[in-house]
């Protein structure tokens, strides 16, 4: 079967003649429906580097990147953003939501994209948001929101137009220990629950622990690590059709989760979303 | 797109209301410099635009209608059985001098017609009729002389000259480039106060009616033989001549219009600024929105409305701002001519500004590369 997203012998380098990086040297993997892939490596290991590539974003100096089958890291410039927007999501460090918009604002940007009619926009964008568990943070502009909110708005961003794919670089970098858990959990209920597949770089240890695969990326050559709890792994509920899926679950799990914001006291995350 | 341009906009209201500022001083400046420029014109040319003749009978050498040496008024008897010509009307013009109630003398501009067929005499009239000036002492000021003048009443006595004068008649907005009242008075009056007077008269212009004006050409030619003595001009080339004149001569256009081009200036440097400013500080934005798949076309409307959004509300209000500064500006004699075509032409000088300006903006961020979104 062929694989939803695959990186076939992908390299990169930056610069030219005798001062070349290689930020990412030969890398193979693949990546399949409803599966969280995780790529771990110290800074400038080439994790960014790859999931622009991966993303369409950045083109390889060598190898190929195929979108089920198709080999989109050949396809001329101007058809990628095309292809960003139908087929990934992308979620950032830095948020990266726009500081002029409210929540619920930037959410719809990405149906806007999509030329969304307005009145299934404003559905799609609430609905996404609560469950998110940010229904009353819906008309707030990010800079009244905590860090832990933003990310999730920026989610919810990334997920509205139904990508197939979400790529997540260092997502709880910029967040505290709580709220990183959250944006995990959210994570790897959305992979469960809509079949998305996630392609995250991070460097928290406790990534690991929401992750089908993962992958360590050293000096931009990749190589596997065993994951910590293979039998706890929460993916191996079978996949449910996105349409019937129940969020309200997801929502409990980020409500308890977000101790900045909610007056209840933290739980673990990982304890609260395992069966 | 533009949805996202707008909220940008009116998110940073501080960056907006000092952009709009801007843009508004810089197009009223224009606008102004413009409508003060044609409204001068206007005055300078209204009497030749109005009289209704096709064909303009004048000394030799003449530059404007105000400047005129009188030449004898028995040419006209060489016309009159030319079957081309419907009629030859003579217009006198002498200066003079207006004693006001206080006293003082006013210069005046004394235009004198023939009461009988009152060409290049007043065309809109707030009170009388042009007429009106008949045989006798009489005669026709305009309204806006009221700022020399004071209190202006039909049957008033003035002293035109030393010589009583009854006022018959208010004319409506008929002014000189010169600024000095306009009086209307018969043909006769006229010659007399101008001293030019005797043996059969004399005036400063002939203005002709022609049967077709289209074969202008032929006619002029005749009357150039005719008349070597004269200058024979067609209604819009004696218009052209006076413009081009009062324009170079009083460097008055050189003035005017590097005001109005520093105005340009400042507006394209203030909205060339702003979109420029707002586009580096929200460059990330902008990444993000390539990395979301924005096309490069969708890019490129966001940031010409972030342009033209400002830039349109600034010339609409400038605009708004010429057309209620018309009124107080007329009662102090001057005439800004302000009028839909005017607030197209500078609508059309402002967005092409914008334009310019957001294509720096539109430059820079089709060559930013996405994936900067990955840096933190
Ligand atoms: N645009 C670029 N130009 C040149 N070198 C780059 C560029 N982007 C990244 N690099 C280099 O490539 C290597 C990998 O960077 P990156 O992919 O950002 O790693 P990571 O995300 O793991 O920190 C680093 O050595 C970095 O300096
Ligand atoms: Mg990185």
């Amino acid at each position: 079967m062929v694989a939803l997203l695959e990186a076939r012998n992908v390299s990169k380098r930056y610069g030219q003649g005798a001062v070349t990086v290689t930020a990412v040297d030969s890398v193979s993997f693949a990546v399949d429906r409803g599966q969280i892939a995780l790529i771990i490596g110290p800074s400038g290991s080439g994790k960014s580097t790859l999931l622009s590539m991966l993303g369409c974003i950045l083109r390889p100096t060598s190898g190929a990147i195929l979108l089920e089958g198709e080999e989109v890291s050949a396809l001329p410039d101007r058809d990628l953003p095309k292809i960003r927007r139908a087929s990934f999501g992308f979620v950032f460090q830095a948020f990266h939501l726009f500081p002029f918009l409210t929540a619920r604002e930037n959410v719809e940007t990405a149906l806007r994209l999509h030329h969304t009619p307005r009145q299934m926009r404003r559905t799609q964008a609430i609905e996404l948001l609560a469950r998110c568990g940010l229904e009353e943070r819906a008309n707030f502009y990010p800079g009244s929101l905590s860090g832990g909110e933003q990310q999730r708005v920026a989610i919810a961003r990334a997920l509205v137009a139904d990508p197939r794919i979400l790529l997540a670089d260092e997502p709880t970098a910029s967040l505290d220990s709580a709220n990183g858990d959250a944006v995990f959990a959210m994570l790897r209920r959305f992979a469960n629950e809509t079949g998305k597949a996630v392609v995250m770089a991070s460097h928290d240890p406790k990534a690991r622990g929401f992750a089908d695969q993962v992958y360590t990326l050293t000096d931009g050559r990749i190589s596997p690590a065993s994951p910590l709890t293979l039998a706890a792994r929460p993916s191996a509920r079978p996949i449910r059709d996105r349409r019937a899926v129940q969020f309200a679950t997801l929502a409990e799990a980020i409500e308890k989760l977000d101790p900045v914001i909610r007056p209840r006291p933290a739980t673990d995350s990982a304890q609260a979303l395992r069966p | 797109m533009i949805w996202l341009a707008t909220r940008l906009v009116f998110h940073y209201r501080v960056r907006l209301a000092v952009t709009l500022a801007g843009v508004i001083f810089s197009a009223y400046l224009t606008l102004a410099e413009l409508a003060l420029y044609i409204g001068m014109m206007e005055n300078a040319t209204s009497i030749i635009r109005h009289a209704g003749a096709d064909l303009w009978i004048a000394s030799k050498g003449v530059q404007n209608f105000d400047f005129a040496k009188p030449f004898p008024l028995a040419v006209t008897t060489r016309l009159t059985d030319s079957p081309e010509i419907v009629w030859a009307k003579p217009i006198m013009l002498a200066w003079g001098f207006l004693k006001r109630r206080d006293g003082a003398q006013e210069q005046v501009e004394i235009i004198g017609y023939d009461p009988a067929a009152p060409v290049g005499g007043p065309w809109a009239m707030a009170s009388g009729q042009a007429g009106d000036v008949g045989a006798g002492a009489n005669i026709i000021l305009d309204e806006s002389a009221r700022q020399q003048f004071g209190d202006l009443r039909v049957g008033m006595s003035w002293e035109l000259n030393d010589r009583e004068v009854r006022l018959v008649g208010l004319s409506r907005a008929a002014r000189t480039f010169t600024t000095a009242p306009l009086v209307f008075a018969s043909y006769d009056l006229a010659q007399e106060i101008s001293g030019a007077g005797g043996h059969g008269g004399m005036t400063a212009y002939i203005a002709v009616k022609l049967r077709q004006p289209a074969d202008a050409g032929k006619t002029i030619e005749t009357l150039r033989s005719v008349l070597p003595d004269n200058e024979i001009l067609t209604t819009r080339t004696f218009v052209k001549r006076t413009i081009l004149y009062w324009t170079v001569q009083t460097g008055m256009g050189a003035a005017l219009g590097l005001t109005a081009a520093l105005g340009l200036v400042i507006g394209a440097g203030i909205i060339g600024q702003t979109v420029f400013a707002s586009t580096m500080e929200h460059i990330g934005e902008f990444a993000t929105l390539k990395a979301m798949g924005a096309s490069g076309r969708e890019l490129n409307t966001l940031i010409l409305a972030q342009s033209v959004i400002p830039s349109v509300a600034g010339v609409s209000v400038a605009a708004a701002l010429a057309l209620l500064s018309r009124a107080p500006l007329a009662t102090t004699g001057v005439t800004l001519a302000v009028d839909p075509y005017l607030i197209g032409f500078q609508f059309v000088l402002t967005l092409s500004i914008a334009i310019a300006a957001a294509h720096v903006s539109i430059r820079k961020v089709r060559r930013l590369d996405p994936a900067t979104v990955f840096r933190s």
